[in-house]
């Protein structure tokens, strides 16, 4: 890695004694470890602790199957794209781990090991990850692949119910009470589109000195110089994926951000 | 259910596009929302999302609303029997009160709904939830003898000139139940202030002003003892005299987090801090009564846990909602000590700080903006 930047190599580790001595006997790199739930495994939120991004910085990162399909290449002289898949989700029998090629398709690998029901096929995790078919291929960055349940379902009076069954980020379902419960959560949105209404909320689960919600109405009202104020450059779409699965007007943040994102680079290059 | 579910199905398309109800889709969209939850499924990003949505949130709030509602009935029904000079039991007493006071939140609710589903039918969106708060908020901040073409009136202008003038709910400027009273409040002064209408059917002989108005005509040894006015023995309003039933709603709120702890604890301070300053300054006999027993007083608590928090037009920053709920406690004591025109302050705080959430907001937002530039020059970045 070092003769392909001259910047500075920073490799980033689970603080846990389980980590490998491969990652830790790197040579010519930072090493910094990392803590505790998600998001701290993603990019931003790493960078952000090391070196907050500034407007004009570049960083770009791997992760370490694809620094071992770049270390093939220069050992083999092939381009030799095989990666290990996760296969995940409520829905699948057994989970288990596949060695396929980067983006393949996935019907061998669900097939025969999926429940009964309607399914929601995603490349990625469920917070983030694509919807694709049964028949789908997986992205190119994706190395997991998870299966839950479609929600498309209508529920009686959803909203009174006292919610033994109900997994929620608020305390306003019995379920708060039992917190060794397990849930099995589907694509349900559970509810309708409304304007923002609470607040003070994002900031617990969004671990920037960023103020999400003015961020969010900025990109919507494509104020460009107002997203560069408010620390545009230091995010990503999937750092607001914890929001937009808490978000009680049900708004579609990840696609937002996304939107801004892409204006952004439309408008600077 | 499945029988519902499938005559609701058989009729829905009519009002879809196309359809030849289609200029009645929200109306028909709220009522099918109200009754089944959507089966709408996510299309991209967060594949799973949260259990909770709006009507959760409302609900709750309307929950912890019944605690002031059901002992504002009591003692409607209490203060009238007293101020009659009769002995009723604990059950005459609620149910004069119930009669009394659900025609006011029928009537809030029949008012606000039809003007907010007619909002929404035009606009083409969906109903908002905002109103099942709000119709019970209005109820609860009234005299418990309004007339009800007063509640309606003021219930209208409140939906109409407070919230959807600006876009509905979660795009008003001001909290739109205390619209409602402050429209009462100048449009109807006589009816809204003074000695005549905190007690229902009250003989003329007795003064049923409440303790804010006997205080404010240099009648502080009128007011009532701190216990009355914590359990909630007192002329008032219909949900605010009790400060042991707000106290219930306000802990379920606190629970649930639906309402900012942040908000209550700074109004609560901010309250106790201009008291103090009174008590130092102790200009006259209302500056003398303790700081805390302005907490208990009049709309204070109430305010503090069912208004002032209020997300929409509270300040949406963590450091803002300090400012903000501070300053709320603060003026309104001071409103209420000082102001000879305005008997009660709380109101009139809210309002007035509602106003300036975006202003304490856009301080906030903008010290994050310079800490970021700061960092972006000392890196020799050229500013935006």
């Amino acid at each position: 890695m070092r003769k392909l930047t001259t910047g500075k190599i920073h490799l980033n580790v689970l603080d846990d004694t389980a980590t490998s001595q491969v990652f830790l006997g790197t040579k010519g790199v930072q090493i910094s470890r990392f803590t505790g739930p998600h998001p701290t495994g993603n990019i931003s939120t790493q960078v952000s602790r090391i070196d907050p991004i500034n407007k004009g910085d570049v960083i770009w990162y791997l992760r370490p199957q694809e620094v071992l399909m770049i270390g093939r290449l220069f050992l083999s002289g092939k381009y030799d794209a095989t990666k290990i898949y996760a296969l995940t989700g409520s829905m699948i029998r057994q989970p288990a781990y596949y060695k396929s090629l980067a983006g393949a398709c996935i019907h061998d690998m669900v097939n025969n090991n999926t429940l009964e029901g309607n399914a929601r096929y995603i490349s990625g995790n469920v917070l983030t990850g694509t919807k694709i078919g049964q028949n789908g291929y997986a992205g190119f960055y994706d190395s997991q692949i998870t299966v839950i349940p479609e929600g498309d379902y209508y529920e009686f009076l959803g909203w009174a119910d006292p919610g033994l069954n109900k997994y929620s980020f608020y305390n306003q379902f019995l379920s708060r009470f039992f917190p060794t419960k397990k849930f099995s959560l589907d694509t349900n949105i559970h509810g309708g589109a409304r304007a923002f209404v609470m607040t003070g909320k994002y900031e617990k689960v969004f671990p920037f000195d960023i103020f999400p919600m003015q961020l969010i109405k900025a990109i919507m009202i494509e104020d460009i110089d107002l997203m560069e104020n408010l620390g545009i450059y230091e995010i990503d779409a999937e750092d607001f994926a914890l929001i937009e699965f808490i978000e009680t007007s049900k708004i579609e943040i990840q696609s937002i951000v996304r939107n801004g994102l892409n204006l952004l680079y439309k408008e600077t290059t | 259910m499945k029988g519902l579910r499938r005559y609701l199905d058989k009729i829905k398309p009519a009002f879809e596009k196309g359809g030849k109800l289609e200029k009645l889709h929200s109306t028909f969209e709220a009522i099918e929302a109200f009754i089944f939850v959507s089966n709408r499924v996510t299309l991209t990003g967060s594949h799973i999302r949260d259990a909770v949505d709006l009507k959760r949130t409302m609900s709750i709030v309307v929950l912890a609303l019944m605690p002031p509602l059901l002992f504002g009935m009591w003692n409607v029904g209490y203060q009238h029997f007293i101020a009659n000079g009769m002995e009723a039991s604990l059950w005459q007493n609620f149910w004069f009160g119930f009669l009394q006071v659900l025609p006011i939140v029928i009537v809030s609710y029949v008012t606000g709904l039809a003007i907010e589903f007619g909002f929404a039918q035009a606009r083409g969106h969906e109903v908002n939830e905002g109103f099942l708060v709000t119709g019970m908020l209005i109820p609860l901040i009234m005299p418990p003898d309004v007339p009800l073409w007063m509640v309606a009136v003021s219930t209208a202008f409140a939906v109409i000139f407070g919230k959807e003038v600006f876009g509905g709910t979660g795009m008003n400027i001001l909290n739109p139940a205390l619209t409602a009273r402050a429209f009462l409040f100048f449009a109807y002064p006589k009816e809204m202030s003074g000695d005549k209408v905190w007690i229902v059917d009250k003989p003329d002989a007795f003064s049923g002003a409440t303790p804010m108005g006997d205080a404010m005509i240099d009648q502080v040894d009128k007011i009532p003892s701190p216990m009355d006015m914590f359990l909630g023995f007192i002329p008032g309003s219909v949900g605010e005299t009790s400060t042991v039933a707000i106290i219930i709603g306000a802990l379920i709120l606190l629970f649930t987090g639906v309402a900012s702890w942040r908000i209550m604890l700074s109004v609560v301070v901010g309250g106790l801090v201009m008291g103090w300053i009174f008590n130092l300054l102790a200009l006259n006999e209302y500056m003398l009564i303790p700081a805390w027993e302005h907490l208990i007083m009049g709309g204070f608590a109430f305010g503090a846990v069912y208004m002032a928090t209020d997300p929409v037009t509270a300040t949406q920053t963590i450091k803002g909602k300090y400012i903000y709920g501070f300053l709320i406690g603060f003026f309104a004591v001071m409103v209420r000590v000082f102001n000879p025109a305005f008997p009660e302050g709380m109101m009139m705080a809210i309002l007035f700080m509602n106003v300036f959430a975006p202003l304490i907001d856009h301080y906030v937002v903008q010290a994050n903006i310079r800490k970021r530039r700061k960092r972006w020059q000392k890196k020799g970045i050229p500013d935006v």
